[in-house]
């Protein structure tokens, strides 16, 4: 039973202290487990939610999107386990870098290759936990959750599969990825400049529907200006 | 009259991806966008194969094993090239056709999932 250090038995560890505990598995595997338990409570939905949503608009069957969402979910509560040292509180949330490590993750399913490894070394995922924000903007403006559901319906599985897939590395400005870019190719049996082009129609697809349906207005030449 | 908000092409691509990623369709990146999340998205029940995290303690990693992809008809494929090459708008017949061989695509796909 997890003790704090008043001697009494408590659920009330902060996650930053249950981290710090996972870490100590070599020591107290007991202890670490009991730790990572708690977390797991704590968290399990919220991540599982996540992965859920995420995968909610590729271009997969229902069923595989479940299973999916289970493999990534799985993995990334697998990683914290085993990395809970790696989580810097000054660099955000504990919520905000399981995230990054699912966001990770679910790149490195979907542009693996290898087809026969059912299960892989971790150094074959990368999970590199970026860690800076990098939204260069400060993003206090969004768009309605129902009007970009209906944007995103505009679009043919198949482009919206293509967008989200290029806005998935967009974060930090990466680049697609060559391996990326040919399993698209491979699965759309399309050409890279034809993604891009498709990438390209879908987003102006999306621009026009938002621009129909609120008061942005959207456009190449137009400087940044408010009106309030 | 309505107030209109001007933006660019590459701020509205910043905007789509902040909401992609606080309403969850794309993970979240930062502390703002896990907490709209958080607050506006109603948490899904864990399924009972996943109620215990005794599975983390295996140390081991699974791989997303994604069934064969059956490409959609390459005559709608084609069509939209044509279209795009010449640069012409698409005839009335044309879209009808091209709507049609995307739904029996989409019939076959299905058929094979």
């Amino acid at each position: 039973m997890l003790m704090n250090n008043k001697g009494t038995t408590t659920d009330q560890y902060t996650d930053e202290e249950l981290l710090i505990l996972m870490d100590f598995k070599d020591e107290d595997e007991e202890q670490a487990k009991e730790a990572f338990n708690l977390f797991y409570k704590r968290y399990n939905r919220l991540l599982l939610s996540l992965c859920l949503k995420a995968c909610s608009n590729l271009n997969l069957s229902d069923s595989e999107k479940v299973d999916l969402s289970e493999i990534v979910f799985q993995n990334t509560m697998t990683k914290i386990y085993q990395k809970s040292h790696l989580y810097d509180s000054s660099k955000g949330k504990i919520s905000t870098w399981m995230s990054r490590i699912a966001n990770n993750n679910l790149i490195s399913q979907l542009s693996l290759q290898d087809e026969n490894i059912r299960y892989v070394d971790e150094t074959a995922l990368e999970f590199e936990i970026s860690s800076d924000n990098e939204d260069s903007i400060s993003q206090t403006q969004s768009i309605e959750m129902k009007i970009l559901e209906e944007a995103l319906n505009t679009l043919t599985d198949k482009e919206k599969d293509i967008l989200l897939t290029y806005m998935m590395y967009k974060d930090g400005e990466k680049k697609l990825p060559e391996n990326v870019i040919d399993n698209l190719r491979k699965r759309y049996s399309t050409t890279s400049v034809n993604l891009r082009q498709i990438q390209h129609r879908s987003l102006k697809k999306i621009e026009e529907y938002i621009q129909n349906n609120t008061n942005l207005v959207i456009g190449s030449d137009i400087h940044i200006s408010y009106e309030k | 009259m309505k107030n209109k908000s001007i933006i660019t092409d590459t701020d509205f691509e910043n905007i789509l991806g902040n909401s992609l990623r606080s309403q969850g369709l794309l993970f979240p990146g930062n502390n703002d966008q896990i907490e709209f999340f958080e607050k506006n998205i109603e948490l899904c029940n864990i399924p009972d194969k996943l109620k215990s995290p005794d599975f983390v303690f295996e140390g081991k990693y699974r791989k997303f094993k994604r069934k064969e992809f059956v490409p959609e008809n390459d005559e709608y494929e084609v069509n939209w090239s044509i279209a795009a090459r010449d640069g012409k708008e698409l005839s009335e017949e044309i879209k009808k056709k091209m709507r049609k061989d995307r739904e029996e695509s989409r019939r076959k796909n299905d058929k094979n999932k």
